[in-house]
């Protein structure tokens, strides 16, 4: 059995393993957390910075897929400042991409 | 400056380090030099050696149980290998890319251990409070920022060099009186500090001293101590642009916002230099950049835009007058420049117009040319073929308010 920690999640408390990070135990609430190279057990480098989340007392967004919980932390997954955040993000992704892609083969409908 | 300290005094830092790490319980230690500082790598080969030699490093030092040796690692140049993470990534042989943190590297750092990593120059003050006692170096400098401080003086001002301060001094004692004011009595314009990601202070911010958080509250940094200054000549866009284009070669790529961002930024203070910005533009480039220094993972990305928002908060006016007007107020900006042939040295040999590339030059032959302005792509050919220097730039005829 292992530990347990409580964690504060868009204002509801949360008891979970105390191994998680902050994107399983909000997937493990229901909470969704959008992301694009999070690829559980291969690929969890927090790189695209789509799953940002605020965390309170850390100065910057925090990437939800890498982001270890600790006792007593509060996470706000949608606040105005993290949706900004992300959509300003994808549109900076998406202004680096292609955009061709409905013909595009990597697409499956 | 943490150069200038591996070349002179390379026996301070491993005294520190044995220090640090005989309170650390640590038994390795690394030092990650640039490869590019051959004269500073070979001294502390040397010093090393020495300490070696004289029972300082290796097993049981001064007859002690305590064992602690170094090994020197070698970078290759890159400016993110500064953030902790990524260099030690680079020390263990990976690509120079930050971790995602926490685990801090206290916790988890090199090869997944504990690791206590420190600033060269932080080491170096460590074995003279040691020696002297922790109230003389609190003695130096101000309550929060005590001791001395290293800045590399650089840009328009006269006289260049390292010099090192108590933290106290005002930014204006450094440039005026240990620095010697601007050369040619220019005038002064800003100061940058803290490397290329650091702010533009303009001159009615030159009374702060440099102190770590007093730089904080005006939205700079003590970075790495670089001091550059900048006098009336320079274009404010221009320097963004410039720190900007630093950050673009230099951002490791991992993570978007930095990687894309800067990109996107530099592209836009591009537009602005060659006259073609507008003035929702600016609204972006705020925008933009305070979303780049929120979402990056480390801080390169989080301190990137900083140049450019302190350059677009204090010199706001600069960037209308280029988006307006479409004036560079200094004539830097090549592009915001009108090229004029002046008649009477003109000889009419026609080199220049044989050689622009959309034929904008007209005159016939030993007759005075003239450039078409409508025409002219500014492409600078002109300039550098004509033997007369008869081609002359002019800042470009002002039809709005921003006169000087
Ligand atoms: S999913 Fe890409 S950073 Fe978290």
């Amino acid at each position: 059995m292992s530990e347990k920690v409580s964690i504060t999640i868009n204002g509801n408390v949360y008891a979970v393993d105390k191994e998680l990070t902050v994107l399983q135990t909000a997937k493990s609430a229901n909470i969704n957390i959008p992301t694009l190279c999070y690829l559980k057990d291969i690929n969890e480098i927090g790189a695209c910075r789509m799953c940002l989340v605020e965390v309170e007392g850390m100065r910057t967004l925090q990437a939800a897929c890498v982001f270890p919980i600790r006792e007593g932390m509060v996470v706000y997954t949608s606040s105005p400042r993290v949706r900004e955040a992300r959509r300003m993000n994808l549109e900076l992704i998406l202004s680096n991409h292609e955009r061709s892609c409905f013909k595009c083969t990597k697409k499956s409908l | 400056m943490d150069c200038s300290l591996l070349e002179d005094d390379p026996h301070s830092v491993i005294e520190a380090m044995s220090i640090a790490a005989y309170a650390t319980n640590s038994q390795y230690g690394y030092v990650y030099v640039r490869a590019e500082y051959p004269m500073g790598i070979h001294r502390l080969v040397i010093a090393i050696e020495q300490a070696r030699e004289y029972g300082l490093l290796g097993n049981q030092i001064l007859g002690t149980t305590f064992n602690f040796d170094l090994e020197i690692r070698y970078g290759a140049g890159a400016f993110v290998c500064g953030e902790e993470t990524a260099l030690l990534n680079s020390v263990e042989g990976k690509r120079g890319e930050p971790r995602p943190r926490p685990p801090y590297p206290a916790e988890k750092g090199l090869f997944q251990k504990s690791t206590l990593l420190n600033n060269v120059e932080t080491y170096g003050n460590i074995a003279q409070i040691i020696l002297y006692g922790a109230d003389w170096y609190k003695g130096m400098g101000t309550k929060r920022s005590s001791g001395t401080k290293v800045f590399a003086l650089g840009g328009k001002i006269n006289n260049v060099g390292l010099l090192e301060v108590p933290m106290e001094i005002t930014l204006k004692e450094i440039i005026y009186d240990i620095g010697g004011g601007i050369p040619d009595n220019k005038k002064f314009k800003a100061v940058q500090t803290g490397g290329p990601s650091g702010c533009c202070i303009p001159e009615s911010l030159l009374d702060v001293s440099v102190e770590y958080d007093e730089l904080i509250k005006i939205g700079s940094m003590m970075g790495s101590g670089g001091l550059i200054v900048m006098d009336e000549d320079n274009c404010m866009i221009d320097i963004a642009k410039f720190y900007l284009d630093f950050t673009v070669d230099e951002s490791c790529g991992k993570c978007s916002p930095c990687m894309i961002g800067t990109k996107r930024l530099h592209q836009i203070l591009e537009k602005i230099t060659k006259g073609k910005g507008t003035k929702e533009v600016l609204t972006t480039l705020h925008d933009l950049s305070i979303a780049i220094k929120d979402m990056s993972m480390c801080g390169l990305g989080q301190t990137a835009p900083d140049p450019m928002l302190s350059t677009l908060h204090y010199f706001r006016d600069e960037y209308l007058a280029h988006i307006e007007v479409h004036h560079c107020p200094v004539g830097v900006c090549k592009e915001l420049l009108e090229y004029t042939i002046i008649a009477d040295k003109c000889k009419g040999y026609m080199l220049c117009s044989r050689h622009c590339p959309v034929g904008a030059i007209k005159g016939a032959i030993k007759q005075p040319h003239i450039i078409e302005l409508e025409e002219c792509i500014k492409c600078w050919r002109c300039v550098s073929k004509c033997k007369f220097n008869s081609i002359v730039l002019n800042k470009a005829t002002l039809k709005g308010i921003h006169n000087e």
